[in-house]
């Protein structure tokens, strides 16, 4: 069995690197280990009455993601000179959001900061609460291929925060 | 995929990512010499945590040598570098959080929150599902 690992981590590692190279072997080995977590674990058998605890938590995001982009377009509406930094931030929400194929209701409209630094200061928290909702949605989920979607998720808005910081810094 | 080899796999990456951070941290000077360090301590605190919930006996070793996508003799070279380990770390420890339950699923989500945020701290830019490239 160590054997086996040994073998299996020793491939990894040497490629590890390796398939940093380019964008195509990079997600061809991001492929590969779908294709593996793909077949590990057990899928959660939905009963009948209830809806499944997955979906649940795909409507947990999604209604989180919507109001993240939200809080974005209004912030990209009050201060428009944002754009640059923030666009990417809001398309990746937007990519969030459809990895949950669930539609939920646009949240209240909410006024941000007028001040800009106060403005992004929001974002960073709206951005900080998503990803620890994020973190607790995966003890949640019990699907292998849901707890990495979500896992994702929330390095990708934990990234934002950092992302958030740098563009304040500049001004 | 089992919940211990996806373990063993992550220790494999951090090895590969503490080795990545020797070369990074010896080409790059000041302030990213000492983020390269910082980050090298981070790597070898999460792979002495996933080596120590592994049976005795069954971590991998660490390479002596790993392979570069690249050389890396200047400093551009080595903050890219930088940003392709902790991106493609991100896609380790999700498989790992997928394949854990519990605090261990907690840790590798938390791992891969902070290798996604080093990798933006270092240049790349953020990515809605992060990853290698």
């Amino acid at each position: 069995m160590s054997a086996k690992i040994d073998q299996a981590t020793a491939i990894t590692r040497r490629q590890l690197l390796r398939r940093c190279a380019g964008t195509t072997l990079a997600v061809s080995a991001v492929g590969a280990l779908t294709a593996c977590g793909s077949t590990a674990g057990t899928p959660l058998a939905p009963t009948a009455d209830l809806p499944a605890d997955g979906d649940l938590v795909y409507l947990d995001v999604a209604t989180s993601e919507r109001n993240l982009i939200a809080r974005y377009t209004e912030t990209l509406a009050a201060h428009p000179q944002l754009a640059p930094g923030l666009q990417p931030l809001l398309q990746q929400h937007e990519e969030h959001l459809a990895a949950t194929g669930v539609q939920v209701p646009d949240p209240p409209t909410l006024a941000p900061p007028s001040d800009i630094r106060s403005a992004l200061g929001a974002l960073r928290q709206a951005e900080l609460t998503a990803a620890v909702e994020r973190r607790a949605s995966c003890q949640r989920a019990s699907e292998p291929e849901l707890v990495r979607t979500l896992t994702f998720i929330a390095a990708s808005e934990a990234s934002h925060i950092a992302v958030l910081k740098s563009i304040g810094e500049d001004r | 995929m089992s919940s211990q080899k996806a373990r063993a796999i992550a220790v494999a990456g951090e090895d590969a990512a503490i080795y990545a951070y020797g070369v990074i941290g010896a080409v790059l000077t000041n302030t990213d010499r000492r983020r390269a360090l910082a980050a090298l301590r981070a790597h070898q605190s999460w792979r002495a945590r996933l080596a120590a919930a592994l049976p005795a006996g069954t971590a991998p070793a660490p390479g002596i040598a790993y392979d570069f996508p690249y050389p890396v003799t200047d400093g551009e070279q080595a903050v890219h570098l930088a940003q392709l380990v902790e991106n493609r770390l991100v896609v380790v420890y999700a498989d790992l959080a997928a394949a854990a339950t519990g605090d261990e699923r907690a840790d590798a989500v938390l791992a891969a929150s902070e290798c996604a945020t080093r990798a933006v701290v270092w240049g790349a830019p953020s990515q809605a599902f992060p990853h290698g490239a």
